[in-house]
């Protein structure tokens, strides 16, 4: 959890991935941050985080983020 | 058809009373009996086109379902299947249905551009090769740029397993073609309405106030504010020659102000019509104008058109294969930080470059996608340089006064894009622009010039006051108030004052007050 944090943290400084349980829904992260998000966890933990795994529901919080990083390490 | 006719009231009306009366199971065909009466009374013999596209949804749809099924049942058989092999099953399913996805995306696409880009591909093979082959000057089936985006959406969502088969042909047409959508959108997602098609609803006075509420609002947007200031819009930019500096920049706030009310206002009466009928349409502005930058105001303004390239254009490309081959190569060239963008950057321009595209064939239109791609990247990477002048000047950021700056900010931004986008031509907004900057005509502000732009002294007044109920309203929401549910828990007197004020101020100002003649829809022509 907190090797993702620290990840999460370098990519958007100003959100506070512990608290926030809306990340999607709320408009806290963009576009542009979760592509971010996802090309370094794609290369962080050698997953392959596909476009149809980009559903608010994976990215919403950190722990359903970790969730993910979980299924796709293995399946 | 105008939805701001007699008529179309009258259809909705007829509609409402046949579909409440009818036996609930089947309620779905009336709406599809509807919206073909519609297809057919505005467009006659083009619901060929729309038959086409609805039909190779349907089949694509059928083949991608009968693949995952296939995939499926040779999970079961395999039994205890290794991961490898387990993983090869899978792309292989993955590609398959990629492949009848694209196949759709494909013929629809083609269908789309021969429509809308025939004379542009004309016009150009005669300046090239010196021909002389004449237009052909295709009328565009009603709707066609927004169900085709939509009809792509259901078999790429297919492919996702983001939504269910449709083994009705018809009730899959319905969620094509329901009749107020079709006319100018929003751009709808399978799994957000089909179901809501499909289900009977009852009779709910409540849902029925609301919508004819919602409707109302839709009506003075459009007849009162967007059919009244088109008239200076039309009038600076159809004749700019004559016009210079500040006359363009009232121009550009009153195009602006225009297809705001336009395009929302559209969407109220489409949305109120459905409401009435029990369904609920996807938001598809959300007061954009309240924007502080260019990337907020295209997440709040046609919410569903950006939401279609997101998931369709901008995630893909983003996050496929290629995107990450080329972050590499680019980290190594330009340093870890710009290179890891310029993948993502790339594919937003792409998204933007489509997005003109998509309003209109010609270079201004494609202008008009690059300058937002362009303002949004730039937004983006000079944000340190922002946040330096920010702390080197001390410069406060929560407080009013910023917020205010950011907001008219970006309002001047849009109004650059709007300038582009109504010119006659990449030239003429080119000399605009000069203009605006060069001539400094500021007096033209008092020397009542502004009242010979289209609309006299009364005809501005009753427009600013017009807009200056628009604000107040889209203020209110903005501070999270919900208009209809406060209205409702008014007294009778000040409720049933409100509504009949609003109908009385429709009729008056909107459609009998002025010599203006109805205009259709902007966005009905894309």
């Amino acid at each position: 959890m907190d090797e993702l944090l620290s990840i999460l943290k370098g990519i958007c400084p100003k959100v506070d991935f512990v608290n926030e349980k809306k990340l999607i829904d709320d408009g806290i992260l963009d576009s542009f941050d979760i592509i971010s998000i996802v090309n370094e966890l794609n290369e962080h933990y050698d997953i392959e985080i596909d476009v149809d795994d980009l559903e608010p529901d994976n990215f919403n919080t950190v722990e359903a983020m970790l969730e993910l990083i979980e299924k796709l390490r293995n399946e | 058809m105008n939805i701001v006719s007699l008529f179309y009231l009258a259809f909705v009306v007829a509609v409402a009373l046949v579909y409440f009366i009818a036996p609930r199971r089947i309620r779905w065909g009336i709406l599809l009996g509807a919206s073909l009466v519609i297809y057919l009374y505005c467009g006659r013999r083009m619901i060929v086109w729309l038959l086409l596209t609805s039909l190779s949804i349907y089949v694509g749809g059928l083949l991608i379902d009968r693949r995952q099924k296939r995939y499926l049942g040779q999970l079961e058989a395999g039994g205890e299947l290794d991961k490898n092999s387990k993983r090869a099953l899978k792309k292989k399913n993955e590609r398959d249905k990629r492949c009848y996805a694209a196949l759709v995306a494909a013929v629809n696409i083609a269908i789309w551009v021969t429509f809308k880009f025939a004379d542009v591909f004309i016009e150009t093979l005669n300046r090239c090769f010196s021909a002389d082959l004449s237009f052909v000057h295709m009328a565009l089936p009603l709707g066609i740029s927004f169900y085709t985006l939509q009809a792509i959406s259901y078999v790429i969502d297919l492919t996702r397993g983001k939504c269910e088969v449709q083994t009705n042909y018809f009730k899959l047409l319905l969620w094509l073609c329901f009749f107020p959508q079709i006319l100018q959108g929003p751009i709808c997602r399978y799994r957000e309405t089909a179901h809501q098609l499909y289900e009977p609803h009852d009779f709910d006075y409540r849902r029925v106030k609301f919508g004819m509420q919602r409707m109302l609002w839709g009506f003075f947007k459009k007849l009162v504010i967007a059919d009244r200031v088109v008239s200076v819009s039309d009038k600076v930019f159809g004749y700019s020659a004559k016009y210079q500096g500040v006359i363009f920049i009232i121009g550009a706030l009153a195009y602006t102000i225009q297809i705001y009310a336009d395009f929302s206002g559209g969407m109220d009466i489409i949305s109120g019509t459905a409401e009435i009928l029990g369904i609920t349409m996807p938001l598809n502005f959300e007061r954009p104008y309240f924007s502080r930058s260019i990337a907020e105001y295209w997440r709040r303004w046609h919410i569903t058109l950006g939401t279609w390239f997101r998931d369709y254009v901008f995630y893909p490309l983003s996050i496929s294969r290629a995107s990450q081959v080329l972050s590499k190569h680019c980290r190594k060239l330009f340093g870890p930080g710009i290179g890891k963008m310029i993948p993502t950057y790339l594919a937003m321009v792409l998204v933007w470059l489509l997005n003109g595209i998509w309003h209109g064939a010609g270079a201004q239109f494609v202008v008009f996608g690059m300058y937002q791609g362009i303002l949004i990247v730039l937004g983006m990477q000079l944000e340190p340089v922002f946040q330096w002048i920010i702390d080197r000047f001390r410069i406060r950021t929560d407080c009013f006064s910023w917020r205010l700056w950011q907001r008219v900010r970006t309002l001047a931004l849009i109004m650059g894009g709007r300038i582009i986008f109504k010119a006659k031509g990449l030239s003429e907004a080119g000399r605009i622009f000069r203009s605006i900057f060069t001539t400094h005509n500021w007096w033209a502000l008092t020397d009542g010039t502004i009242f010979k732009l289209g609309l006299d002294a009364w005809e501005l007044f009753v427009l600013f006051v017009a807009v200056l109920v628009l604000l107040t309203v889209s203020i209110l929401q903005e501070k999270g108030v919900h208009i209809r549910e406060t209205i409702e828990r008014q007294n009778l007197l000040f409720r049933w004052g409100l509504v009949i004020g609003a109908v009385v101020a429709v009729v008056l100002f909107g459609v009998y007050g002025i010599n203006l003649d109805l205009t259709g829809f902007v966005y009905a022509g894309f």
